[in-house]
């Protein structure tokens, strides 16, 4: 079942064509690489999706829904959840916060009343979501003062406080050390379960191990699609992308 | 850690948990030990202000340079019903609530329009506005002179009771009882669901958004918030004063409400309060020996702002934080 | 027209121009501060302020407005590097509320300080001997020399800062607008340097305005606060950070000013905000905003 289809998306800034043309469908349970140089239009694709930016033509439907020109929190209601690249959380709130205040976007913001220590439903997930991605020991911790993987794994858990349908994963290993990717790579093949995952990635490794589908960007337009086999195997995406060698 | 058989880390925890009582006390004992009442029953009410202010700025983390704004409605319409009408107290402070609210819905919903450095001096635009308009409606206002002999009802329940709050003692309590009331609702909002998005905001907005929050709606509320307790503070300084001026509109009192936060501590919930005795108390001191307390005041506000941004309160409670060794509930 | 006469209605257009030049002076200083230090420097109406009383100071001590012309802007503009050396410089980088709330509090110092040391009430300045009386165009209009001489003043440095912009290798790595780039250091220039420029450019600038406008409007210590109010509406309007913006904002908002007091002078103090708040519910970002910095 189709949960995410773009039809000819094209962003342009100026005379540049970051994105151009680009079709893409995500199944539902799919984890769908996306790759390609850097200024290929990968993280400008994932701003269109989730609704940061407008795209200049073209249509995108999710779930069934059309959803292009709708603004973030829009879309992040409907069940499209990021994670960054660049560590996005909340320094000075503890690091179990950050996830409540995650789960927490599902129900009223304009609770001026409650005490948050007595929402057991609310507090009872983000516990939860935290033993999930490791993250459980720390939860008073201060989350500016997590340490560099312990932040990257809190920036996925804040994205899955929103109960999200699709998760859009900007390079979630960057910075990591090789063994830090491994875990990574397991904490993500282990939350995909349920979910659809689109994965931005430079790694080759974790793209091939994860994927069951790889879209190649280049120069904002989409130059091959299909599983890691035959996208190993494409002549285009060598010579453009791994530089002719075999990976 | 145990001493003669008190148990100090908890009691310390407890308090830290539950500041309010602790703070009640004080504010009890605090007009018997200060200088003179009048300026105890000052260092409450712009405490009021500090802290309506700080629900913008420390916790959601928008910095406006024009809350006098909403002060000077407060204290405006208070004054204004107070001379033309024959309305009672409650009313009357009701009156003043009511206006700044109204002020706070629209200016905030136009400052609202943009963000960062932009947002601030929009604030500021607005109250220089509200200045100018002040200045020159004297049929309203009283201009430049400002609105005198204001009158001074009872406190009463027609056919119930009658009590003249005015002498000032009665009528530090007085105060402090509108104060305690928005101590325990302020408490109850900025620890609600309501109060933490704030946070969230400040922290990183953006990701607030992200999460599908309508950060620019709660943003609005945030600021209205600000505005209802700003200007209850005014209501209450004009029963004080028995006179509204322009100044309480000038930009001047928005630097004061600032300096306040910073002293006190902004990202703390006492914290104005401290920092509003601390620079009432300052100026009067340093106003015994030169009416030049700016120049004073000014440099220790520079320098706070450069190596102690995180005001007195905030010292205190990072020290307590190292004795206890975890972080603190919010207090 | 209108039921005005139409050399009322050409003066209070001239007025509006004169208006005009002096936001133009203090926008660009506030723009240019802030397109390459991204501070927001509220102490620009302090500065000002200062330009004025150093004029007056200058006429007490060489009898002469022409030597203030030149001493006052370069003076001021010294005054400004020391406060980017000594204390704005210690805030960069951080938070970005935080040089705002430096230069707030060392305004509040810098007026409270010619307080102290002139008095609360002000002075007068009297117009140059030089530039006193009219000059007549056609016999239809006569406008006064003083201020035709603030608008060519004006002209003449906005075209000088313009060249020194297009054409002067300083000038290409301010206009390139961040504050630390990384072509700079490259280029193995010391960009502290730059910094200390700029901002002593800016408060320079300020100065100018300050003695220019002391003829017109007197010296009193608050002179600086409404005008920093209506030149940051002027940057809202234009959009901080764009010279092009802080010139046609200027000239606009100070026709806008100026045409209220003869149409409407109960408002003529607030038109201004009016202005603002239309343009913020219309178009946001300004007349050329470069929206994003700093939001």
């Amino acid at each position: 079942m189709e949960i995410l289809r773009t039809e000819k998306v094209t962003k342009r800034f100026g005379g540049l064509s970051a994105v151009l043309d680009v079709d893409m469908t995500l199944e539902k349970n799919e984890i769908q690489s996306i790759i390609g140089p850097n200024g290929a239009g990968k993280s400008t694709l994932f701003r269109l999706i989730n609704g940061e930016m407008r795209p200049s033509s073209g249509r995108i439907w999710f779930n069934g829904e059309y959803i292009t020109g709708m603004d973030q929190t829009a879309v992040s209601l409907r069940g499209i959840a990021t994670t960054y690249q660049i560590t996005n959380i909340f320094p000075r709130l503890s690091t179990f916060e950050n996830v409540r205040l995650a789960v927490q976007s599902r129900k009223t913001a304009y609770n001026l009343w409650s005490k948050c220590g007595s929402d057991t439903k609310v507090n009872g997930k983000a516990g939860d979501i935290l033993r999930t991605t490791g993250l459980h020991r720390k939860k008073d911790v201060l989350a500016g003062n997590l340490s560099y993987g312990d932040k990257r794994r809190l920036e996925i858990a804040i994205a899955l406080g929103t109960e999200p349908i699709l998760l859009l994963m900007d390079e979630p290993t960057s910075g990591l050390s090789p063994v830090e990717t491994n875990e990574m790579a397991g904490l993500v093949r282990q939350i995909a379960r349920g979910l659809s995952v689109i994965l931005v990635e430079h790694k080759m490794k974790v793209v091939m191990d994860l994927s069951d589908k790889i879209t190649v960007l280049h120069e904002g337009q989409v130059i091959a699609r299909g599983d890691p086999g035959s996208i190993r195997e494409d002549a285009t995406v060598r010579r453009v992308y791994l530089g002719g060698v075999k990976v | 850690m145990k001493k003669n058989g008190f148990d100090f880390g908890k009691i310390m925890s407890w308090l830290a948990a539950n500041p309010i009582p602790l703070i009640v006390v004080v504010l009890v004992i605090v007009p018997f030990i200060s200088p003179y009442k009048a300026l105890a029953t000052q260092m409450v009410i712009l405490g009021l202000l500090a802290l309506g202010y700080n629900i913008l700025y420390g916790y959601t983390g928008l910095l406006s340079f024009g809350h006098a704004a909403y002060f000077g409605l407060g204290a405006y319409a208070t004054g204004i019903i107070l001379i033309r009408t024959n309305c009672s107290l409650l009313t009357a402070i009701g009156a003043g609530v009511f206006v700044a609210f109204v002020g706070a819905c629209l200016i905030g919903f136009l400052c609202l329009r943009r963000r960062g450095i932009y947002f601030a001096l929009l604030t500021l635009a607005f109250a220089q506005m509200l200045y100018f308009t002040a200045n020159m409606w004297e049929s309203l206002t009283g201009g430049e002179a400002g609105l005198r002999n204001i009158p001074h009802p009872p406190l009463a329940i027609p056919g119930l009771f009658s009590v003249d709050v005015y002498a000032p003692t009665r009528f530090y309590f007085f105060v402090l009882a509108f104060a305690v009331i928005a101590l325990i609702l302020l408490n109850r909002i900025l620890e609600s669901p309501f109060g933490r998005v704030l946070q969230g905001i400040r922290e990183n907005e953006n990701r607030a958004k992200a999460l599908g929050y309508n950060t620019n709606r709660i943003k609005w509320l945030s600021f209205v918030l600000s505005g209802i307790f700003s200007g209850l503070a005014g209501s209450l300084y004009t029963l004080h004063i028995g006179f509204v001026g322009i100044d309480e509109l000038y930009w001047e009192m928005s630097g004061k409400i600032l300096m306040m936060i910073l002293l006190g501590g902004p990202g703390t919930f006492f914290g104005p309060f401290v920092g509003a005795g601390i620079f009432l108390y300052l100026e009067d001191i340093i106003s015994g020996y030169t009416r030049y307390w700016m120049i004073v005041l000014g440099p220790i506000f520079v320098l706070s702002v450069l190596f102690f941004p995180q005001g007195v309160w905030g010292t205190v409670r990072l020290f307590l934080e190292r004795l206890r060794k975890t972080p603190l509930e919010e207090g | 027209m209108l039921g005005i006469p139409f050399n009322i209605l050409v003066f209070q257009v001239f007025t509006g121009l004169v208006l005009g030049t002096i936001f133009i002076l203090l926008a660009i200083g506030l723009s240019l501060i802030f397109g390459l230090l991204t501070v927001v420097n509220f102490a620009h109406g302090a500065f000002y302020m200062w330009g004025a009383y150093a004029a007056l100071l200058c006429i007490g001590c060489f009898g002469n407005f022409w030597i203030g012309l030149i001493v006052v802007p370069v003076a001021l503009g010294i005054a400004g590097m020391v406060v980017e050396y000594a204390l704005i410089r210690r805030v960069y980088g951080l938070n970005p509320d935080y040089p705002l709330l430096l230069t707030f509090g060392l305004s509040l110092i810098m007026i409270e300080l010619v307080r102290m040391l002139f008095g609360t009430t002000g002075y007068p300045f009297n117009v140059p001997a030089l530039l006193k009386g009219s000059i007549n165009f056609f016999n239809l209009f006569s406008f006064p020399a003083y201020r035709i001489f603030v608008i060519a003043v004006t002209a003449a440095v906005i075209a000088s800062l313009w060249l020194f912009l297009e054409k002067s290798n300083i000038g290409l790595i301010i206009r390139g607008g961040t504050r630390d780039s990384e072509m700079v250091k490259a280029l193995g220039i010391d960009i502290s340097r730059i910094w200390l420029l700029v901002f002593g450019i800016g408060t320079g600038l300020a100065g100018l305005a300050g003695i220019l406008a002391a003829p017109m409007r007197g010296v009193y210590p608050e002179m600086g606060i409404a005008m920093l109010v209506e030149c940051f509406v002027v940057t809202v309007v234009g959009g901080m950070g764009s010279l092009k913006g802080a010139v046609v904002s200027g000239l606009l908002l100070g026709q806008v000013v100026s045409l209220s007091c003869l149409f409407a002078p109960a408002m003529s103090n607030i038109v201004i905000f009016i202005a603002m708040a239309f343009v913020l519910l219309v178009r946001p970002s300004g007349l050329f905003g470069v929206s994003g910095l700093l939001e």
